[in-house]
């Protein structure tokens, strides 16, 4: 196993497919959509098949044809937004941020977009083109009055996620996760994937092609359909948030000691 | 190891095209152009655009290098006639193309398997036969960087060429020869993007992608090849700027798949580079033991 | 041949440092004259040059080159018959080209810069014979890099080439100024030579009273954007470097300087 770390620079990831290519691997493994692109172009010349994961839509990568699958973390919109108004029976607006760059990102606020109307909820969306813009992105969003803050799998929002929740624990605005390690750092809740969970499946689909029991263009990609409702009791409390007893059940709560 | 030795000397030689570009502005014209983080998507994302669409794969080359020239020209024309610092023109620009490269391709554009690129057309297998793409990638990227140096060292010695060097040399003197220096500083600048926004368009094939981040950095490697290939050549005369940055491009690139290729802790790659990055320009400025100062 | 009629200037209008430089100075210059202009710092002598030549714009007045006005022409389009040497030995010559290449360009005056050849290759002997006169043996060294060479030596050049093309007039601007003594005679000389020549209209701005009194046939003496004194033919050749000094320092000495 070769594992190597491109740190957000094309050009490297470029020359990682070219090495993996040059190394005769017997498959090449990408995580997220810039790491797939590359290594899917690396591995045209001797057709290396490829399998990637966390990427939330393989058809607008180009990836779903050809010898290339792999799981999405696709999120469970749905599910998320039937937690939102579960949890929160009075809200109007839910305030999304998000990198207008990152292709995840750009078609799940579509998707939210598109479904929030059901949940009778209506959507105010932030986008910023850096790190460095996602605190002013929040105060925007809390200015605008939303009543709840929802994350996505934004690379750059969540990766500055401890200091858009001081500013919203202070407004008193709860933020919902996408994924379980969110909720861990103080979101209130999440409807969202077990991103190990992702990972073994992705493993299970490269070891079927390893193994010779099928080839990448055989198998379509994956999405989790299962998910899991995580909790973070601490963070509701604050919020002074109460937990319907029916959803609580079937919880898992991240903050249990 | 010939295979890995053959894709990094390819991935030089189109990045030897971007080069190019800096070189013109950096060298030249002594401007610091930070268009080219804005230029080279831009080439990109309108051949990815044209190549999903159908079109041919050299057309999207020059298309590219028009919409680059344009990009060039913006920055020209705020710095010039609008009178805004050099730096912060290409700040402009660089920064309104990120907008536009999004309207134009969206933050992500993949180019299918099927469709022809300028490595994988009826001409090219044509002419190369059963040559696999490792190969066919390396001829006509050896093919591009060198017809567009051999233009550039025409035109450098052209009264044209001249005149674009004295502006960056000396522009009082452009001046007192009764021509309008500002219209030659936007010459220089349409030049360079130009060809950066081609690198942009022979990336996209090569990668069969458009990315919205892609040019994020891009003259940073740019600024390294100049120096890196200027540094290397500083005795030697006779060599042309053209080809110092050209040799600049492949060693940054053997560079980086050195760092890959040692197999150490795949986070302290960056760390490896700028190491290796170092040693060079050290050793580059050596001279007879002592060490000299001024990369 | 030239003409400057009622110009006036004056800089920073309206405020703190207003200064009125120039109030309806007058100034003619017939062709084929020498003139020397000496006077105290601030007293326009270079001011009037920048005027002339396009670079500081005029309250209002007329700059006339040849009957022509030159109102509203740019400072490029004027220099197209107007040949400049500066005090700085560097703004007359590119210093990362070559002595030959500097020489194509001046050459080029005029013409249009286009793709035809930069060097033309039947015009190498002619600069070769140009350098000759100047007596540095610079004529061997066309291939050397202009800012390898002195000051000295790049003035001579800036000199040559500032003349190679037809020009209405030359303009001197302390031209020997940064140059040590030795230089200074040489380059002096060779522009007493150069000019006589080819019958150049010229105007030199000096400090140095002996080459004001020495060369040209008129002598004009500025203070304060006004001319003190201007004789011309043979009363100049009467006028000797005591006099001139003697009414420099009284009017210095009048300003308190």
């Amino acid at each position: 196993m070769d594992y190597q770390n491109a740190g957000f620079d094309d050009n490297m990831t470029i020359q990682i497919g070219q090495n993996f290519s040059a190394k005769n691997v017997d498959m090449m493994v990408a995580v997220a959509t810039n790491s797939a692109t590359g290594c899917y172009a690396a591995a045209e010349d001797k057709n290396i098949p490829v399998i990637y994961t966390a990427i939330n839509d393989p058809e607008a990568a180009g990836l779903t044809a050809g010898n290339a699958t792999g799981t999405s973390d696709k999120l469970p919109v749905d599910a998320q937004l039937d937690l939102i108004r579960k949890l929160q029976p009075e809200a109007k607006t839910i305030g999304i941020l998000y990198t207008t760059s990152e292709p995840n990102s750009v078609s799940t606020v579509a998707d939210y977009q598109a479904k929030a109307a059901d949940y009778g909820f209506t959507i105010e969306a932030v986008g910023v083109t850096a790190q460095a813009e996602v605190t002013q992105g929040a105060d925007t969003l809390i200015k605008k009055g939303v009543d709840c803050f929802c994350n996505l799998t934004d690379n750059t929002v969540v990766g500055v996620l401890p200091s858009i929740l001081e500013k919203t624990n202070e407004a008193g605005i709860p933020v919902y996760g996408s994924e379980i390690e969110q909720v861990k750092i103080g979101c209130v809740a999440s409807a969202g994937i077990d991103y190990f969970e992702l990972g073994r499946q992705t493993g299970a689909m490269a070891a079927k092609v390893l193994k010779g029991e099928a080839t990448c263009d055989e198998i379509p990609f994956e999405t989790i359909t299962e998910y899991e409702i995580y909790l973070n009791n601490g963070a509701l409390g604050e919020m002074n948030m109460t937990v319907p007893d029916d959803i609580a059940e079937k919880a898992i709560v991240t903050d249990a000691e | 190891m010939l295979e890995l030795v053959i894709s990094t000397v390819t991935q030089g030689l189109i990045f030897a095209l971007l080069s190019y570009g800096v070189y013109i502005t950096y060298k030249i014209l002594d401007f610091p152009d930070l268009t080219v983080d804005g230029s080279f998507p831009l080439g990109a994302a309108v051949t990815a655009v044209m190549l999903v669409n159908g079109y041919n794969p050299f057309f999207t080359l020059v298309v590219a290098a028009v919409v680059g020239a344009l990009a060039g020209f913006c920055t020209g024309f705020i710095h010039v006639k609008l009178n805004v610092r050099d730096l912060l023109a290409g700040i402009i620009t660089m920064t309104a193309l990120f907008s536009i490269n999004l309207q134009i391709a969206g933050s992500n554009l993949a180019v299918g398997r099927n469709v022809d690129t300028i490595f994988t057309n009826p001409l090219v297998n044509g002419l190369l036969g059963n040559m696999p793409l490792l190969y066919r990638k390396l001829i006509v990227s050896l093919f591009l960087a060198l017809i567009v140096k051999l233009i550039l060292d025409f035109y450098f010695k052209t009264k044209n060429g001249l005149l674009l060097r004295a502006v960056g040399d000396n522009d009082a003197l452009v001046t007192t020869l009764a021509k309008d220096k500002g219209w030659v500083k936007i010459l220089g600048l349409v030049i360079a993007n130009s060809l950066v926004a081609l690198a942009g368009a022979v990336v996209c094939h090569e990668q069969r992608s458009f990315a919205a981040t892609m040019g994020t950095g891009q003259i940073v490697f740019g600024l390294a090849t100049v120096i890196i290939g200027t540094t290397l050549f500083r005795k030697m005369s006779f060599v042309k700027g053209t080809t110092a940055v050209l040799i600049g491009s492949i060693v940054y690139k053997i560079c980086i798949q050195i760092a890959i290729s040692l197999g150490l802790p795949p986070n302290l790659l960056k760390l490896i580079t700028a190491v290796l990055f170092l040693a060079i320009l050290v050793i580059g400025n050596m001279e007879k033991g002592m060490v000299r100062k001024g990369a | 041949m030239l003409e400057l009629k009622d110009i006036c200037k004056v800089y920073n209008p309206g405020s703190v440092n207003e200064m009125c430089l120039f109030d309806k100075f007058n100034l003619t210059v017939d062709q084929g004259s020498f003139v020397s202009i000496v006077g105290s710092n601030g007293s326009g002598k270079t001011s009037m040059l920048n005027i002339i030549c396009g670079s500081i714009p005029i309250d209002s007045g007329e700059v006339r080159i040849s009957g022509k006005n030159m109102n509203g022409k740019k400072d490029f389009e004027r220099y197209r018959t107007i040949g400049r040497v500066y005090q700085n030995p560097s703004m007359g010559t590119c210093p990362h080209m070559t002595i030959l290449e500097n020489m194509s360009l001046a050459d080029n005056k005029g013409k249009s810069f286009g793709l035809s050849h930069g060097i033309n290759g039947k015009r190498i002997a002619f600069y070769q014979e140009q350098l000759a006169i100047l007596g540095l043996g610079l004529e061997n060294k066309l291939d050397v890099l202009v800012g390898a060479l002195s000051g000295g030596q790049r003035q001579a050049v800036s000199l040559i080439m500032a003349t190679m093309t037809p020009l209405d007039f030359l303009i001197l601007d302390e031209h020997t100024a940064a140059l040590d003594p030795k230089t200074a005679e040489l380059i002096m000389e060779l522009t007493g030579k150069i000019v006589k020549e080819k019958h150049l209209t010229t105007m030199m701005v000096t400090h140095n009273l002996r080459y004001a009194a020495e060369y040209g046939d008129r002598l004009i003496m500025m203070d304060k954007g006004r001319i003190v004194l201007d004789k011309a033919g043979a009363e100049k050749d009467a006028t000797s470097v005591e006099d001139i000094l003697h009414l420099f320092n009284t009017i210095s000495i009048e300003c308190g300087n």
